[in-house]
């Protein structure tokens, strides 16, 4: 019941926040990846930036307050990655904010979940033929991380991950402010 | 659009809920939902495709193999819909809805952007792009939330990869799609 309830404020939060940020419109996200307006990629770098400081400053202070779950690494991410990619410039949605768009009373979005829900299907009846192929062949251990996690194989593990948590996140937050809006 | 954020609260907010999720729950991620819709879907015109099995670390075992991946992880998912993951994305269209009332977007009028919109072109267009993305995302395990945001803010290599191939592929197409004279796409 708790579980509900948090998914309902959380997912709520997280939807409204997308709908105020403007990233659930995709003529912003196309003005983007065209690189005519950087408003979204300042917003998304000032996200990531302080999210990152914020997960290595409070497992830095207790490890048990983050719940890490670090997805594995292998071929076929960077395969469905460009894949990805064409339809987010063909449309200007991804998974999450045409369902926001869809909320804000956008048709075009829910063409974009039904074709959505056609792709996905198509892949979960071809992964059988596909699922010993190379694109499944993990990179290394498979769920790599930069930093330690304590539940991630880190590629600097002999650092403590609080100092380059903080500066990754410092550096991100500092290029989201280089960056001018219109080009 | 007055009623959009600045970049810098749009990115402390945005921020704050993954973080909440993170420290509360666990990261966030949409793109499975759509697999967890299409077998609620698949399973109402089959006798077979979830069963229980007690075999399986979850419980569920389904005869596709991609539900029956991670112990039947997917197929419990289908079988019981009612759990945080799934509700979370119902919720993000209540955000979105609360969002577009509040601000009074509702009420303002249409930009020429927004007319384009909403044309059959568009709409045929938006729903092979939805294709494409979902297919991707599933093919990398993964979408914006939990690969971009989710993956880069534990530093996943994974996530790094996830970007930059979206990136690599979405770029050139939009500068060609869109760079000319119209950010339309029509």
């Amino acid at each position: 019941m708790i579980s509900i309830l948090l998914a309902v404020l959380l997912g709520g939060a997280f939807g409204y926040v997308m709908y105020r940020s403007g990233v659930a419109n995709p003529d912003n996200i196309r003005k983007m990846l065209s690189l005519q307006n950087m408003q979204i990629m300042r917003v998304i770098l000032v996200t990531l930036g302080v999210a990152l400081i914020g997960v290595f400053g409070l497992s830095a202070i207790n490890p048990d307050l983050v719940n890490f779950s670090v997805k594995t690494a292998y071929i076929g991410v960077i395969v469905g990655g460009v894949i990805f990619g064409i339809g987010f410039a063909l449309a200007g949605y991804c998974p999450g904010t045409c369902l926001v768009a869809s909320g804000a009373g956008r048709k075009d979005a829910l063409f974009f979940i039904v074709g959505g829900l056609f792709g996905a299907l198509f892949f979960t009846w071809i992964y059988e033929y596909i699922a010993d192929s190379w694109l499944f062949s993990k990179i290394g251990s498979g769920k790599l991380t930069l930093l330690s996690t304590g539940s991630s194989e880190a590629l600097l593990s002999a650092v403590p991950a609080l100092i380059p948590g903080l500066i990754l996140g410092v550096v991100m937050i500092v290029i989201a402010r280089a960056i001018k809006e219109k080009y | 659009m007055s009623q959009t954020w600045s970049w810098k609260k749009s990115g402390i907010m945005m921020a704050l809920v993954l973080l909440a999720a993170i420290v509360l729950v666990k990261p966030i991620g949409v793109s499975t939902q759509y697999v967890i819709t299409d077998g609620i879907f698949w399973n109402m015109f089959s006798d077979d495709l979830i069963v229980q099995d007690a075999e399986q670390k979850t419980g569920y075992a389904s005869t596709n193999a991609y539900l029956n991946k991670s112990g039947g992880k997917y197929a419990k998912s289908v079988a019981n819909p009612i759990n945080y993951s799934y509700i979370f994305v119902f919720a993000m269209v209540l955000g979105g809805l609360i969002g577009y009332f509040t601000t009074g977007a509702h009420k303002q009028e249409k930009t020429k952007e927004d007319e384009a919109a909403n044309s059959k072109q568009s709409y045929i267009k938006a729903f092979f792009a939805g294709a494409l993305v979902l297919f991707g995302a599933r093919l990398a395990g993964g979408c914006t939330s939990g690969h971009m945001l989710s993956g880069i803010m534990q530093t996943s290599v994974s996530g790094f990869m996830f970007m930059g191939g979206a990136l690599v592929a979405a770029i050139p197409v939009a500068m060609f799609l869109y760079r000319r004279n119209n950010t339309s796409g029509v």
